[in-house]
């Protein structure tokens, strides 16, 4: 198995978006081997793997395998997709944060105001 | 504002879109609807009428018949596919300016923070194919037949959203459902 060094990411790149270049560049370069990814004290990608932000979080190692080109790969147990689900759900609140930096919960009033527009609208069965 | 951070977190197919959403609410209005209805339904496309249930107070059940929007996802709600299809309650803008119960400069800040897509819990759409400017209620949410929408209420439908529109749609009922919370928040260990 090889054992490479990846420096760390640049500035501003997201942990998730730092950690899937990896895993392409591991993809590219190499083919039906194991990569071992270490990743050294970075909460916030271990919080996307299911880990929580208490955890002690020193080092995380994540297996990768390389070109599955075995038509039985799809009867072998495989790992979810679990980082890819959480990054998008990440990403897609990042976004709406950036696009709309007010986004906000209805007042109380608002709320009470909505509730009673909806009674014009709906009808007893 | 931010600069080009943004184009790191957008999937490639919507990179092309970054100023759009960069200037977001400018120009909202000309990008959000697509320009023609496809063959398919697709989500955040709106049905011209249905039926939104709801259980009341009392437990109660009531109903209104009003447009509504696609909430499913689009491969979810083709005919055979799954039984149901969930779809939330879509109510004119007009209507709901003139018979809301806030006033004066309460109502003109609730207005116009709903027509910059301020509140998480309702979603604006402002004019555009046969929609008049509309305020979708992401709190009312109803499952419906499959086959009570095919054919005939996907004929009928009022707009569609754009590729950049729907993930802008995508992005505040992400943001509505699940509610990400801060980073430093405490949790505890699953038992």
């Amino acid at each position: 198995m090889n054992q490479t060094v990846l420096r760390e990411r640049s500035t501003g790149q997201s942990a998730p978006m730092w950690f899937n270049d990896k895993m392409e560049l591991a993809e590219k370069g190499l083919t039906g081997e194991a990569v071992l990814i270490v990743l050294n004290s970075n909460p916030f990608l271990g919080n996307a793997l299911g880990y929580y932000p208490s955890d002690p979080l020193e080092q995380l190692t994540v297996t990768y395998y390389t070109g599955m080109t075995d038509p039985d790969a799809n009867f072998r147990v495989r790992d979810s997709h679990l980082l890819a689900w959480s990054q998008n759900l990440s990403n897609l609140g990042t976004v709406a944060r950036m696009v709309i930096p007010g986004l906000r919960e209805l007042t109380e009033p608002e709320q009470d105001g909505l509730r009673q527009y909806r009674k014009r609208l709906f009808r007893k069965v | 504002m931010f600069g080009d951070d943004i184009a790191a977190y957008l999937p490639e197919h919507i990179r092309p879109f970054k100023k759009l959403l960069k200037d977001f609410p400018e120009n909202y209005e000309k990008w959000v609807h697509s320009t023609s209805l496809p063959n398919e339904l697709y989500q955040g496309d709106v049905l011209d009428s249905a039926i939104i249930v709801n259980v009341d107070d009392q437990g109660g059940i009531e109903r209104a018949e009003i447009p509504a929007i696609v909430i499913s996802c689009t491969c979810d709600i083709q005919p055979g596919r799954s039984d149901t299809l969930l779809i939330a309650a879509v109510y004119d803008f007009e209507d709901y300016k003139r018979n809301h119960p806030l006033t004066d400069s309460k109502l003109e800040e609730h207005l116009k923070a709903l027509q910059r897509n301020e509140i998480a819990n309702l979603f604006y759409l402002p004019p555009g194919q046969k929609l008049k400017a509309s305020v979708i209620d992401f709190q009312l949410i109803s499952p419906v037949s499959l086959s009570y929408v095919h054919p005939n209420r996907v004929k009928n439908r009022l707009t569609s959203l754009s590729q950049v529109g729907h993930y802008f749609f995508l992005m505040k009922l992400a943001h509505h459902m699940t509610r990400p919370e801060p980073e430093d928040a405490k949790r505890e260990q699953p038992k």
